[in-house]
């Protein structure tokens, strides 16, 4: 049943991410939603769902035109996220939450930044790069999500409790 | 040792994520298939009407109208619109007289036109948003992209069956041979750069071109019809290794607003 929800979740944040976001002025049409909620699945849900969400946020739904570079910088955030999520991250606190998307973000946009370079070296101009401004609020916006991700996270888990415990102790 | 793997918290939660792995593949396939694309995209409208109007809220909250900044910014708005509007009437006023002058009646050119509704958005520079109608539509890769009273918001970059992605104006890599308003020479090619303003190139040095000058697509390379309006030259420079002056041309909307969006079948 997790893995339905998650998937649920996953579909509607994509359809935010790809409408309203990018509807609001800036900075905030910055804000990394398919990032923060994959870090904050990465910490609080599951590794293995962490890293399915933060792959298929790369393959499958933003940036058709720009797909290799973004691809390429939400596989490494996958892969790094799950290293330190596994070992250096694995307590569930708001410090730890905010220590694996601060090695997230900076592995996102410096992958990014790598492809940036890349396709510069090659030439190429028909990709949209990672400017300078859009990676700082990128990264800050990263971090005040990861923060009231964790606030609400947090109640909506004692809300659920609190509904369950009243359920169980009815019956 | 099976019986461990099987019914282990690890197997459980990859069992999880494969479930949530397969969910998410199958909506982007039943995403594929024509009517439930539809249903979808009329939804991703909805969503995306309802963001625009909160970032309306959000861009008037925070820009306070009573500063002098702002007000000059709605008075030079307000002055670009109605000199566009002002030239688009001579043209028409100017086309009306040839007519009756030559044939005796008036015969407006106009072309088919095909309404879509904007279902997603790029972040700002990449200047890219999906539309909900496709090559089964009838769109067609390069038609001209319009909103309001014929403003150019952009060009169909690429068509699928059922959707298809416009490039905005501002987009890098959009090109678009231009002229003046009224001109049928084509004087030079306005390309998108970073930020909203346009950049105009390759203007013979022997042009007559004039901060207020309304740009209005040329028609010659036979994608675009003519006399779209581009925007409005704000600023003339001469280069100095090349025989070409530079303009900068200011659109008259702003892309984040606009949520609809006609197509024109050239």
């Amino acid at each position: 049943m997790e893995g339905i929800w998650l998937a649920l979740g996953f579909v509607c944040s994509s359809i935010l991410a790809v409408t309203l976001i990018p509807s609001l002025p800036a900075p905030f049409a910055y804000t990394p939603l398919m990032l923060i909620l994959g870090v904050i699945v990465l910490h609080r849900v599951s590794i293995a769902h962490g890293v399915v969400w933060l792959l298929l946020s790369g393959v499958l739904f933003l940036h058709g035109d720009n797909m290799p570079l973004h691809t390429m910088s939400y596989i490494a955030a996958a892969i790094v996220g799950a290293f330190f999520a596994a070992r250096t991250f694995a307590k569930r606190s708001v410090y730890a939450l905010l220590g694996l998307g601060t090695i997230v973000g900076g592995v996102f946009i410096a992958t990014s930044w790598l492809g940036n370079a890349v396709t510069l070296f090659f030439g190429r101009d028909d990709v949209v790069r990672l400017s300078a401004h859009e990676a700082q609020s990128t990264f800050i916006l990263l971090l005040v999500g990861l923060y009231a991700g964790f606030i609400l996270s947090v109640a909506l888990r004692r809300w659920f409790e609190r509904i369950f415990y009243v359920a169980a102790g009815a019956r | 040792m099976k019986r461990f793997f099987r019914t282990s918290r690890i197997d459980k939660r990859l069992r999880s994520a494969a479930i949530f792995f397969g969910v998410v593949v199958l909506y982007a396939l039943l995403r594929a298939v024509p009517p439930v694309s539809r249903v979808f995209a009329y939804g991703e409208h909805i969503v995306l009407v309802a963001g625009t109007a909160v970032g309306s809220v959000i861009a008037r909250a925070t820009t306070s109208e009573d500063s002098l900044t702002a007000q000059l910014d709605i008075c030079t708005n307000e002055v670009r619109m109605v000199t566009a509007q002002d030239a688009l009437l001579r043209q028409e006023l100017r086309n009306v007289d040839e007519l009756e002058a030559l044939l005796g009646y008036t015969r407006i050119a106009a072309h088919p036109m095909i309404a879509a509704r904007i279902i997603e958005r790029s972040l700002p520079e990449a200047g890219l948003v999906v539309i909900d109608k496709g090559t089964s539509d009838g769109i067609v890769v390069g038609s001209a992209v319009v909103v309001g009273d014929g403003q150019l918001f952009g060009v169909v970059a690429t068509a699928n069956t059922i959707t298809s992605t416009i490039r905005i104006t501002h987009n890098a890599q959009s090109k678009i041979p231009a002229t003046i308003l009224g001109r049928t020479r084509t004087i030079g090619l306005v390309e998108g750069q970073e930020g909203s303003v346009l950049h105009m190139a390759y203007i013979p040095e022997d042009t007559t071109i004039d901060v207020g000058s309304v740009v209005a697509t040329s028609g010659l390379d036979g994608a675009l019809p003519p006399n779209i309006v581009v925007g409005i030259v704000t600023s003339v420079s001469r280069q100095d290794t090349a025989p070409f002056l530079d303009a900068l041309v200011e659109p008259l909307f702003d892309a984040r607003e606009w949520t609809n969006v006609l197509v024109v079948r050239n």
